[in-house]
């Protein structure tokens, strides 16, 4: 079966991120991008699926600007066998990404859609979901594990407080969660046969999807700055000091 | 305006974060009605009794068993006219669901909101929380998310009215097949939200067992410094510092350990510090929020009989 | 983040301390070394250079000259300088009052090499020792010392320090550990029955006339210490108790101003590796325990190095009493301006030690990855801007050599942007220092991606360059550091192998019977062998070279045989991989053995070849045209790190460096880029 997998273009997660002055957004200029780290796991499973034959083809796609395409290029290299990107300049919110997937998984008829739990720039965790409702398809979020076995596919989801597995009959959606695998690193020799693989390169028009958002973002701020560093007297009031002030401690 | 809150449960029993989503539906203003989901599910007493709910409503039935999120999408997105907002918490379940219903109603969500600014606007974190965004929604329907911890629990002394709700979807495409509760495994290093390590101050890798019953109480990860790996104490996979993993928890404790330019390299992201050694010069409080100096191995007992 | 107000009279490493008359400004030193750039046994101006350097840099005291030759009969084997001659003097004159101008103290250490001596160099002189016990290490068998041997030694050591004093030198010290007084010291060594050997006291008489006859020689304001082995560690050898003994009964009797402390013997190489100089992927300060309570019991300031390779470990050493002065040696031949960064609240500025001990192979003293150390005269430790125009530099690769090349080009004030195929800086270091006990050259990349970004270079990933994307950037100077790709060409069956990268960044799983060939004696195969055993594969391992890691520093190399040995892994030397072929049960690996000219076959399920690698060099060709310099680098330039010419042509200037020239090293990478871009 045909395994399409979407990918995000984000901040590298190593890079601290800094907001404008003007409080308009984070500050991305000069700034290390990089492909998703739960992408990465997406990738990773389709094509180990495809390593071990349950896949005939890994199809991987992406919404975003021309830049993008770079990390389609190294989804290539990872053992995708074509890609189509999206091109859009807009910020592009989940439900729309959705929407634009949902009319790929319309054409391409994958038996699997594996998608990154959640980006690690927006954090919102949505978009999987989003593709499920809107192609009427099952769901597996957080996925740990992945098991295709004929038309169905058991799922083992990390919840709150354990692992819970469910059954979903193919097509479906899954998600990855941290666990799922550990990828592999795209290297030189790879990069360059990835050159020559199919990638073809639409916009949201040519799906008939608005992109515009009923959200907008007024602002974007710094959390609370750190107190400074100050020395404290003793247990009792360090342990209070985190529970109360820097909340982080129940 | 009138809004729908999503009960948060615990094997059919009303959890706890219910209440601080209910509190934020209080910010945003309204009638608020519950609605409990599953099946065999006892939580709807004890929903009413949560300040400011009008009334929980209860759809308890096989089908809603473990909350699959489609069936329980299919349900919500039935019981949504009428609703200006409908709120969750921002579980497991929450995230599972929430968005399939959004995308049913061709709404947007709001995950993960901290703060109400008003009934359409709010804060929620982005990039791990290293910012805040406060975004203002013009659907129709809102349909939000909420981290529990941003809201203060309401009371309980209310008495709202419990209905049923007869509605029954059909649901061939997924089952639930088992559910395993946790081991008491450490989380991972790199991904841990709180994190404890210990330095050369340790002594001793026999004295690293000092660090577990915090680390237990806070659900933390163990580390240590280079110092205290080649000092053999502990497994250069418990390293954090720049030839060791790179760490960025909300919380991170350094024990006995002096503050070397590598290990800071490898934890200075972190949201909190705190910082316990002996040597009041050690760099290691330059950069932490609160220092404690003292002898680690008298106050990391106090420390955790007192968490 | 570490503000500058911890860099003020707090720091413990920032305070003074005193032996009699001298003032040492902090407690960081350089201990003793033969660095390699003596000429005929005299300390000139490369010499010089190198030790002022670190000088200018702030250290407190600059030990030099490891092992330098107080008589004819101990010769110079491995580039000593010749303190038995009025020639040195003139030499240290101009020396001292270098370091002493930039406040630095400067102090020799003076031997005789006894049985660690070579008969066969220098003027050809028997080896003298206590007793005929041969040398592992540098194989002679010794003559047994008689009196007037002993006489004419213990006054040679008086003469040298004199020679020392009067070249203005703070003062001197002798060395026990492995060295003629340490042999008199060692049972192991020492077999002799007369009032030389036997007890304890016997055996530290000569280390005694030796250092009062140097005293009487020098008088008391010349500062006089002992490098001395606090434990030898070996079974027979003189443990800690005896040295603790030895050292307290020469301090009362002869005065000692000084020890510096070491653990460990130095008669063989795994001695050296493992207990005096540990390299990469060993603990830090190890020593610094017993050496703690050593000082303690004898009670005169110590001095230790051993792995003090980084600032915490010397201000743990420092503040924690275990030693008074840091020997940050290697440490500060990565960076030699390690006391001014710490000074000026920019610590993490500093150019780590890695451990890789290049500065301790043939070609000391260089360091792995700070080219210029040793080679003050043309190459700068900082880099001057430039005094005529900014350029716009494009530098393609993110690998040892494009990252030099950034970084230099961007301290000399141009306007650079880098561009790297994959996500991640590194290229092959960072394929070599992935698991494994080498994760720590890794700190090579670091340190210079920490640079480009304060120095505000644009980097680019994810991006694979090709020609018209470059011309499309429209800049002034485009260096080309693609690197290589591996090179597993062999006379047939190529295609069945895999090569050393497929297995070290896991892109192949290891196979079952597994063969490694060698074919260039550096990391790589030894490193892909360390995982096939990892694995649990059967594992043989084939070199071209007559034994494991031939171009490795001595260091390396006796940690892979160590592995080697304990792994079982069975070596095979001086063999050639022809080719490999298939068959029903698997591959077949075809073997010729270089001596006897006979072929193998060998049966196997994997083959894994390492022959180095082979420039990626299609962008810089395809670039060449367009550029105004038909990409030539003029030699002489180079060579001198000279700016290169300027060419009346139109375009951009075009440069190659690193192993997208030929396949080298580390090192040369490095070394292509500051030369080429130190006058850009």
């Amino acid at each position: 079966m045909k395994v399409l997998v979407a990918v995000k273009r984000v901040i590298d997660y190593n890079v601290k991120i800094r907001v404008k002055a003007d409080h308009t957004d984070v500050d991305l200029t000069n700034v290390k991008m990089a492909m998703n780290p739960f992408c990465e796991i997406a990738v990773e499973e389709a094509v180990r699926l495809k390593e071990r034959g349950v896949a005939s083809e890994v199809l991987v796609a992406t919404v975003g600007p021309k830049a993008a395409q770079e990390q389609l290029r190294t989804a290539l290299a990872l053992g995708a066998d074509r890609a189509t990107h999206v091109q859009t300049d807009e910020r592009v919110e989940s439900l729309a990404v959705a929407k634009l997937l949902a009319k790929l998984v319309e054409a391409e008829q994958p038996g699997l859609v594996i998608l990154g739990k959640q980006a690690i720039d927006t954090d919102n965790n949505q978009t999987g979901q989003m593709l499920a409702a809107l192609t009427g398809l099952a769901q597996g979020t957080f996925a740990s594990e992945i098991k295709v076995e004929g038309d169905q596919v058991q799922v083992t989801r990390e919840i709150d407080g354990g692992l819970q597995t469910v059954e979903l009959s193919l097509p479906a959606i899954v998600t990855t969660d941290l666990r799922l695998n550990e990828p592999r690193y795209a290297k030189l020799p790879d990069i360059m046969k990835a050159k020559k693989k199919p990638l073809e390169t639409k916009t949201p028009a040519d799906f008939g999807i608005e992109v515009a958002s009923k959200v907008s973002l007024l602002k974007v701020e710094s959390p609370a700055e750190r107190k400074g560093g100050i020395k404290v007297g003793s247990v009792d009031e360090l342990v209070d000091k985190l529970k109360n002030e820097a909340k982080v401690i129940a | 305006m009138s809004i729908l809150v999503i009960a948060e449960l615990n094997n059919g029993v009303l959890a706890d974060a219910t209440a601080h989503v209910v509190a934020a539906a209080k910010e945003i203003g309204g009638d608020i009605d519950v609605l409990v989901v599953g099946e065999n599910v006892s939580a709807a007493e004890a929903a009413a009794k949560l300040d400011g709910v009008t009334r929980v409503r209860v759809a308890d039935n096989a089908v809603y068993a473990h909350q699959l999120a489609e069936p329980m999408s299919a349900l919500i997105v039935e019981l949504a006219d009428g609703y200006s907002h409908i709120l969750a918490a921002a579980s497991t379940t929450g995230k599972n669901v929430m968005p399939r219903v959004a995308a049913l109603k061709d709404v947007s969500q709001i995950s993960e909101i901290l703060d109400v600014v008003s009934a359409d606007t709010f804060k929620r974190p982005i990039y791990a929380g290293n910012a805040i965004a406060t975004v203002q929604s013009a659907d129709v329907l809102k349909v939000i998310t909420v981290r529990t911890t941003g809201f203060d629990a309401v009371g309980e002394s209310n008495s709202a009215t419990v209905e049923s709700v007869d509605i029954v979807v059909n649901n061939t495409q997924s089952s639930f097949i088992k559910e395993e509760l946790a081991l008491s495994d450490r989380p991972e290093l790199s991904v841990a939200r709180v994190v404890i390590s210990g330095g050369r101050g340790m002594g001793s890798g026999e004295n690293f067992k000092l660090l577990d019953g915090i680390a237990d109480k806070l659900g933390a990860a163990i580390g240590a410094s280079r110092a205290a790996v080649d000092a053999g104490f502990v497994s250069n996979d418990m390293q954090v510092g720049q030839t060791g993993k790179i760490v960025a928890p909300d919380l991170y404790i350094a024990v006995g350990i002096s503050g070397a330019i590598q290990h800071l390299a490898g934890m200075k992201d972190a949201k909190v510090i705190v910082a316990i050694n002996q040597d009041e010069e050690a760099p290691i409080f330059q950069v932490a929020d609160y220092g404690l100096v003292g002898d680690l191995f008298k106050i990391l007992p106090e420390m955790e009989s007192k968490i | 983040m570490i503000e500058s107000n911890l860099i003020d009279s707090k720091d413990p490493l920032l305070q003074p301390f005193q032996i009699k008359g001298v003032r040492f400004k902090n407690r960081i030193m350089s201990t003793s070394h033969a660095c390699g750039l003596e000429e005929g046994g005299l300390p000139k101006a490369g010499y010089q250079a190198y030790h002022e350097e670190k000088a200018k840099g702030g250290l407190a005291l600059s030990m030099f000259g490891g092992s330098s030759n107080i008589d004819r009969d101990s010769p110079n084997i491995f580039r000593q300088l010749n303190v038995g001659s009025d020639e040195i003097i003139p030499h240290l004159i101009d020396f001292s009052e270098k370091m002493h101008r930039h406040g630095a103290a400067l102090m020799c250490q003076i031997t005789h090499l006894g049985r660690r001596g070579d008969p066969y160099a220098g003027d050809w002189l028997t080896t003298i020792g206590p007793s005929p016990v041969r040398e592992t290490l540098h194989r002679s068998i010794p003559k047994e010392m008689d009196e007037h041997d002993i006489k004419r030694v213990v006054e040679a050591y008086a003469k040298a320090a004199v020679r020392c004093k009067e070249g203005g030198l703070d003062g001197i010290e002798t060395l026990a550990a492995g060295h003629l007084i340490g042999q008199f010291l060692s049972p192991i060594t020492n077999r002799r029955s007369d009032k030389y050997g036997g007890s304890l006291e016997n055996r530290c008489r000569f280390a005694i006339m030796v250092h009062e006859s140097i005293r009487n020689a020098v008088g008391d304001d010349f500062i006089v210490g002992i490098r001395f082995s606090v434990d030898e560690g070996i079974k027979g050898g003189l443990g800690f108790e005896e040295s603790l003994t030895a050292a307290k009964m020469l301090h009362e009797q002869a005065g000692l101003d000084f020890i510096n402390a070491v653990y460990g013997s130095m008669d063989s190489v795994r001695a050296l590796a493992e207990e005096n100089m540990p390299g990469m992927g060993t603990p830090l300060a190890p020593w610094v325990k017993p050496i703690g309570i050593f000082k303690k019991e004898v009670g005169v300031p110590v001095f230790h190095a051993a792995r003090i390779a980084d600032i915490s470990s010397a201000r743990f050493a420092v503040s924690e009493g275990l030693v008074d002065m840091a020997g940050m040696t290697r440490a500060q031949i990565a960076d030699p301006h390690l006391v001014a960064k710490l000074k000026n609240g920019t610590e993490e500025q500093i150019r780590p030690c890695v451990g890789a001990t290049h500065c301790q192979s043939p070609y000391r003293p260089a360091c792995l990855h700070n080219p210029a150390t040793g080679r003050e005269r043309t190459l700068q430790h900082s880099i001057r801007p430039t005094e005529g125009a900014y350029k716009k530099v494009i530098v393609i690769g993110g690998g040892p050599a494009g990252l030099e090349a950034a970084r230099v080009s961007a301290e000399r004030g141009h306007q650079v942007s880098l561009y790297e195929a994959t996500q991640d800086l590194g290229g092959q270091v960072h394929i070599g220092s992935t698991g494994s006990w080498r994760r720590d050259l890794i700190g090579i990349i670091e340190w210079r991606q920490a640079e480009l970004e304060r120095l505000k270079v644009n980097m680019h990933f994810n991006r694979f360059m090709e020609a018209e994307d470059v011309l499309e950037l429209d800049a002034d100077v485009v260096i080309v550091a693609t690197g290589g790709l591996p090179n597993i060409d062999i006379l047939y069956g190529e295609e069945l192998c895999v090569n050393t990268w497929d297995i070290l960044n896991n892109q192949v799983p290891v196979g079952k019977e597994v063969l490694v060939y060698d074919g260039t004696g550096r990391h790589p195969a030894p490193l892909a062998a360390e995982r096939a055993a990892a694995a649990g594969a059967n594992l043989k391992y084939v070199s071209i070279d007559a034994s494991l890691g031939e171009e490795l520093t001595y260091v390396e190399k006796m940690r892979w045989k160590k592995m080697f040995i304990e792994k079982g892994v069975p070596f095979t030397p001086e063999t050639r991989l022809i080719g490999v072929e298939r068959n029903d049960s698997g591959l077949v690996a075809v073997l010729c053995n270089e001596i006897t000219l006979n072929e193998q076959k060998v049966f196997v399920d994997q083959v894994i070849v390492e022959q180095g690698s082979v420039p990626m060099d299609e962008l810089f060709k395809d670039l060449r045209k367009h550029s105004c310099n038909d990409g030539v680098v003029d030699l002489h330039s180079f060579a001198e790190a000279l700016e290169q010419p300027a060419y009346d042509k139109q375009g951009f200037t075009l440069y190659r460096v690193g192993d997208s020239v030929s396949s080298r090293n580390i090192h040369t990478a490095i070394l292509d880029s500051l030369r080429l871009c130190s006058s850009l």
